[in-house]
């Protein structure tokens, strides 16, 4: 069984689409909303949150993120990994942050216009649960932007149980 | 760590055993890795000294749980305040009044306890969130309908106590209006029914609220009297269909006979809420002739708007109608709504939408309005481009909203109002002369406004603060009082009801200081602050 109950992609935006292929390709169930993460919160994640603390991943603007990150603490689980993919004029710029190995597969990724929202897919995808002290990575490409990808910022992550002291 | 003000060491070690005695560990939160998750995330203040921070966190599972911490809470003088899912943002989220307060988490307490759809009631417990007891009926296919704010992840329990509001129908849109009946938690720990709930036996807790005797229910909702751990609610009957109709009016004067129609509609109980616009409303595309005019010093006047208006040959004002009931009622309601128009607005046209029959398909709803029709949802999420005015939609809002009169000679006149305000203050104006109310409260107009909050920018929050207390001021002045606020400001909105030298405050106070001698319960909450703390704010 994958260690990710769900991985969410906003497929509003083309890199929500390729992070949501790739993480198929890696045997994760995708859940594609399109902004509004209402369907998948009612429909599915709150029954299974209900039972027992499932590990979600996603890629998606803010807003989902929010909502999603607060009703995890209701259940004891807490954010994890959590990515920033933010254009800077025609750039974007990625910060990361997780724990080491995960921070440690980021350097190693691609950050290129293509292949940074599948990279982010495998990085989410093979992102440790159980969480060390968190690292932080920047990387900055400056002109790196798909002509045709909206200038909304996007969010990587992962929200998993988190065993209090 | 940090300890409750006025508190001990001590006391403040002793007050955590006997919590943790009584909810068991995991139920009570003192890390600062989980206090954290109390911060208000729509903080005016975030990151700032004056920030509302909490130094502990508790979550029972009933009310008699409840009372035994409130007991503790009690004996020590550790000041607490309860919230129910702690979604309350935009109006200070899950954060208290009193920095170093414990939160009293009631989401624990989330059992819908009765939903009966012959009598269209509710009662449920304070955790229960909108999708919960949607879900529930859903699952019984029970014949009512929920009212719900926008998003629906609240309370209705908690979204009543701070008069929260929604979308639907009448006197249900006004969430405290449609409660009917409470358990409370007082200050001394005692557990106290109101209405018919007082009757040991009563089936009728949830039908007629007002028992027997004073109706003490208001002392519980934006009050600090106690900690409710029931409600009960009133529940609109499940109708046969839906449809909306967009009214247009030609001239900029025909506001006034608009507003005047649309509130005969709806107080005799044939329109649900209506949604009002303007092609020229700060939604609709820039107008560069409008944008001229309003440069001008002095912005506009009411002449040169209505030749405006009639230049562009485009409506001056709409108003979305919405009629629910079985399609022959609406049929003949819609019906009257036109004739009543056509009598009294010139020139008014009526574009219908389509006649929607529940239950919806689901290509239907992906057409409908979702909190039109009482289904709780996430979609307002999923909006927050960035703009010049909002340059990071993520860090949040504070809402400003002043109750006005249902007039059209009220609107034109906070338009009037608040530019001049935001053009002495030296701020671009969040209200243009076609900016229209919010329609949630059944009995009055909400001239709201967002105004944008930064994680980052304090200097941005400061100003942000200035203006907003200045408006409060302004608002007062022409009669107009906000309805709900975030804790940093009601200290100031209290402060603006201040009729016969504030004696409004003074019987909160009185009554406070009867009921909770402690002054443990959020303190502070619109602005009513235990004796203790009375004076100098904490």
């Amino acid at each position: 069984m994958h260690p990710l109950y769900r991985v969410v992609s906003d497929v509003r935006f083309a890199a929500g689409a390729a992070f949501a292929r790739e993480a198929e390709r890696l045997g994760a169930s995708v859940a594609r909303i399109r902004g509004d993460v209402t369907d998948f919160w009612f429909h599915d994640l709150a029954v299974q949150w209900k039972e027992r603390p499932l590990a979600v991943a996603g890629l998606t603007a803010h807003g989902p993120l929010f909502c999603l990150e607060r009703w995890g603490w209701d259940h004891g689980l807490r954010v994890v990994y959590r990515g920033s993919h933010r254009t800077q004029g025609r750039g974007i710029e990625h910060v990361i942050s997780g724990p080491g190995a995960t921070v440690g597969r980021a350097r190693r990724l691609s950050w290129d216009a293509a292949q940074w929202a599948p990279g982010v897919a495998r990085i989410v995808t093979a992102c440790p649960i159980d969480s060390g002290l968190p690292e932080t990575l920047t990387i900055a490409r400056a002109a790196d932007r798909q002509p045709d990808e909206p200038d909304e910022p996007l969010v990587s992550w992962v929200i998993a149980a988190r065993h209090r002291a | 760590m940090a300890i409750p003000p006025g508190v001990s060491e001590q006391d403040w070690a002793d007050a955590l055993q006997q919590f943790e005695r009584i909810v068991d560990r995991q139920w009570l939160f003192t890390s600062d890795d989980d206090i954290a998750l109390y911060r208000d995330a729509y903080s005016p203040v975030w990151g700032e000294p004056d920030e509302r921070l909490v130094s502990a966190a508790v979550a029972p599972d009933s009310a008699e749980q409840v009372s035994q911490v409130v007991r503790v809470a009690n004996q020590f003088r550790i000041p607490i305040f309860p919230i129910s899912t702690g979604k309350n943002l935009g109006y200070g989220g899950s954060a208290p009044n009193l920095s170093g307060s414990v939160v009293l988490d009631l989401k624990r307490l989330n059992r819908v306890i009765e939903v009966d759809d012959r009598r269209h009631f509710a009662i449920v417990e304070p955790g229960v969130a909108y999708f919960d007891l949607y879900r529930h009926i859903q699952e019984r296919g029970l014949n009512v309908w929920i009212d719900c704010p926008d998003p629906g992840w609240g309370s209705p329990v908690g979204n009543a106590l701070d008069h929260g509001v929604g979308y639907t129908f009448g006197a249900y849109r006004d969430h405290f209006h449609s409660h009917c009946g409470m358990e409370v938690v007082l200050p001394s720990g005692e557990i106290v029914r109101t209405g018919m709930g007082a009757l040991p036996g009563a089936q009728s807790w949830a039908e007629y609220r007002y028992g027997f005797g004073p109706t003490v229910d208001g002392l519980f909702a934006q009050g600090n009297c106690g900690v409710v751990t029931k409600m009960g609610l009133h529940l609109l009957p499940a109708p046969a269909a839906y449809q909306n109709s967009v009214v247009t009016v030609p001239r900029r004067r025909d506001i006034v006979p608009l507003i005047d129609l649309v509130n005969e509609l709806e107080h005799a109980g044939l329109i649900g809420m209506p949604n009002y616009g303007s092609a020229f409303g700060r939604f609709g595309p820039p107008n560069p002739e409008l944008a001229e005019l309003l440069d001008r010093p002095g912005g506009a006047s009411e002449a040169e708007l209505e030749r405006f208006v009639d230049r562009q040959n485009r409506g001056a004002w709409t108003c979305q109608l919405q009629f629910y009931g079985s399609p022959g009622v609406i049929a003949a309601h819609l019906q009257h709504a036109k004739d009543r128009f056509a009598a009294t607005v010139p020139g008014s046209t009526f574009r219908d939408g389509e006649l929607l029959r529940f239950p919806l398909t689901p290509e239907q709803m992906t057409r409908v309005r979702r909190v039109s029709v009482g289904i709780p949802n996430m979609e307002i999420f999923s909006i927050g481009a960035r703009t010049e005015l909002n340059p990071s939609p993520s860090d949040g809002h504070l809402w400003f909203s002043p109750i006005i009169p249902k007039t059209g000679e009220a609107v034109l006149e906070a338009q009037r109002v608040f530019m001049e305000a935001f053009r002495d203050l030296g701020e671009p104006s969040m209200v243009s002369p076609f900016s229209m109310p919010a329609t949630w409260m059944y009995r009055a107009f909400i001239f709201i406004m967002a105004f944008p909050i930064s994680r980052t920018n304090v200097a941005q929050n400061q100003r942000t603060r200035e203006v907003f207390r200045a408006l409060v001021k302004v608002a007062a002045e022409h009669g107009w009082g906000e309805y709900r606020t975030a804790p940093v400001f009601q200290d100031d909105v209290m402060a603006a009801y201040s009729y016969n030298d504030s004696a409004l405050l003074r019987l909160h106070e009185t009554i406070k200081d009867a009921i909770d001698p402690n002054g443990i319960v959020a303190a502070g909450r619109s602005g009513i602050w235990p004796r203790h703390l009375r004076g100098g704010r904490a």
